[in-house]
């Protein structure tokens, strides 16, 4: 047996085919693999700063990307904890789900991180699915700049792409024994995308630029916190249960204004699905399907709880047989692309 | 080769340059694919007087401004004067279409074609020893290629987020692909 395993393994890793996902999340970059079964992230942020302001041995045990010129950018989480630290705010490659506008290094910062994160494929075929949000229904923002840049980044690192849409990644990931029938929305930092499919073909799919970005901005102005410090407060306290255990009453108030900015999301999410299922989508569903909550903005405890009572104050156009959380929320869609490239490969 | 980098701080400017995406400034960005001249040009005729040049290579790190460049626009000038002034010359000497004579009607065409010349300008593109326009494949007509060999990565950037579960994915996989058959 162990042998059997060793040996599988062994094949694995001397397979000259590598498939990859990739979750080109606005937050984080997820990658999965299948010659390992190691999910692996990197935060998608990063944190311009001037080499005389930062002595090298305090680089010492931070990630960073370092140019010829001179330019030097402090990547991933230790960017965020260095400008929680000073009170800056953190540049980021991408904004509501899309390449950002105006971060004029963030594409090259952003090839470093993506190179870094997919890893060694010298002398490997690379296929990868990569996500990408549909267009959004309440901003004027097209995603083709996004796709395209991806696909630049990828074709420069070698890799033979295709994009797929986020949401039908999370149907791939989790809804393989509903036969890939179900609505599958991944609530991540800068949109929510949603997908409703129809066994494995995706009926009707859009995003909002409602998301977690979205709720740290409201109650960074609720409350006059700088939005990555609501994020910090939101990732370590979080909890939509209703339970407070914090003495202190301004963190207190914090964390009930991030509770209604949830609420409110969900509900002007779920509202949208209803009114798109609506107008949109052709094909009858005669069967209950189930909804699937993923993404990092669904993490906190009690979000699909909240979700769930929010949406048994609507009348529904379909039938729903469970709402469930995804297994991982954090790799449901990087799992979903791998899913999607295997296959495809091995349907060629 | 030298990388040359262009760094344009003043405000609300939009830039054409040939061979780069059209951009608005403030703006940094690599422009070591285009001819120095045709930048110098280009910024010049897009009113920028106020930026850095900034070449970097094997033999160090230079910055250039626009008095760096007078030169260079002098230079272009008189060349382009020169070029139609030959032109106009080769024109004169090779048209065969206007006779020559004494008559005060030959000599009046002849006065008011070089009038006319003179007004327009009178260059033909075919004269032109070089486009000034510089050739480029369609892909890389707007889209600058990405180059990160001049930067480096340090540091522990990625970690472990989860384990998948591989059985779960191939049975997902084999499933998919049958479906879309």
């Amino acid at each position: 047996m162990a042998e059997d395993v060793a040996k599988d393994v062994e094949t694995k890793k001397s397979e000259p085919i590598i498939c990859l996902g990739l979750d080109c999340g606005t937050m984080h970059l997820v990658c999965s693999r299948s010659d390992s079964d190691e999910v692996r992230v990197t935060r998608n942020v990063f944190l311009p700063v001037d080499k005389d302001d930062i002595s090298l041995t305090k680089l010492s045990n931070i990630s960073y990307v370092e140019s010829e010129d001179g330019d030097l950018f402090i990547i991933g989480s230790d960017a965020f904890e260095f400008a929680n630290l000073f009170g800056q705010k953190v540049s980021r490659p991408m904004e509501k789900g899309l390449i950002a506008a105006g971060e004029d290094d963030a594409i090259d910062v952003l090839t470093l991180m993506v190179k870094d994160l997919i890893g060694d494929t010298k002398n490997k075929e690379v296929y990868c699915s990569y996500s990408i949000p549909s267009e959004a229904i309440d901003e004027e923002r097209s995603v083709t700049f996004h796709e395209n840049v991806f696909a630049r980044i990828l074709g420069s690192l070698g890799v033979n792409y295709t994009s797929v849409n986020e949401a039908m990644a999370v149907i791939y990931s989790e809804c393989a024994k509903e036969n890939f029938s179900g609505i599958g929305i991944s609530f991540g930092a800068g949109m929510a995308n949603v997908a409703i499919a129809y066994k494995g073909i995706e009926a009707h799919a859009f995003s909002t630029a409602r998301a977690g970005d979205w709720i740290d901005m409201q109650a960074s102005r609720d409350t006059k916190i700088i939005p990555n410090r609501i994020t910090n407060l939101k990732e370590k306290y979080m909890k939509l249960t209703g339970e407070v255990k914090i003495k202190n009453k301004k963190t207190r108030r914090d964390l009930e204004a991030l509770y209604y900015h949830h609420k409110s999301l969900i509900e002007y999410t779920v509202k949208k699905i209803i009114k798109e299922f609506n107008d949109k989508v052709d094909i009858e569903v005669d069967e209950e399907i189930p909804i699937i909550v993923s993404g990092g903005t669904s993490l906190p405890e009690g979000f699909v709880n909240l979700f769930k009572n929010v949406m048994s104050n609507y009348e529904l156009p379909f039938e729903v047989s469970e709402i469930r959380r995804a297994k991982n929320p954090l790799t449901a869609v990087a799992n979903g692309l791998l899913v999607r490239t295997m296959a495809d490969i091995k349907g060629r | 080769m030298n990388k040359l980098r262009l760094i344009i701080n003043e405000k609300g400017r939009y830039i054409t340059i040939p061979g780069v995406a059209p951009f608005r400034t403030p703006a940094e960005l690599d422009v070591s694919r285009v001819k120095l001249s045709i930048l110098v040009q280009s910024l010049h005729s897009c009113g920028v007087t106020n930026y850095e040049i900034i070449s970097s290579g094997r033999s160090g790190v230079e910055k250039y401004t626009q008095d760096d460049f007078k030169q260079v626009e002098k230079d272009d000038k008189l060349n382009e004067r020169l070029d139609k002034l030959e032109t106009l010359l080769s024109i004169l000497v090779s048209d065969k279409s206007v006779e020559k004579g004494n008559s005060s009607e030959q000599i009046n065409k002849r006065l008011s074609r070089i009038e006319r010349m003179l007004v327009k300008g009178g260059v033909r593109e075919s004269s032109r020893k070089e486009p000034l326009i510089e050739e480029l494949d369609d892909d890389d007509r707007y889209i600058p290629s990405i180059d990160v060999s001049d930067m480096k990565i340090s540091g522990k950037t990625t970690e472990v987020l989860d384990k998948k579960d591989d059985k779960e994915i191939d049975d997902a996989v084999d499933l998919l692909s049958n479906l879309r058959k």
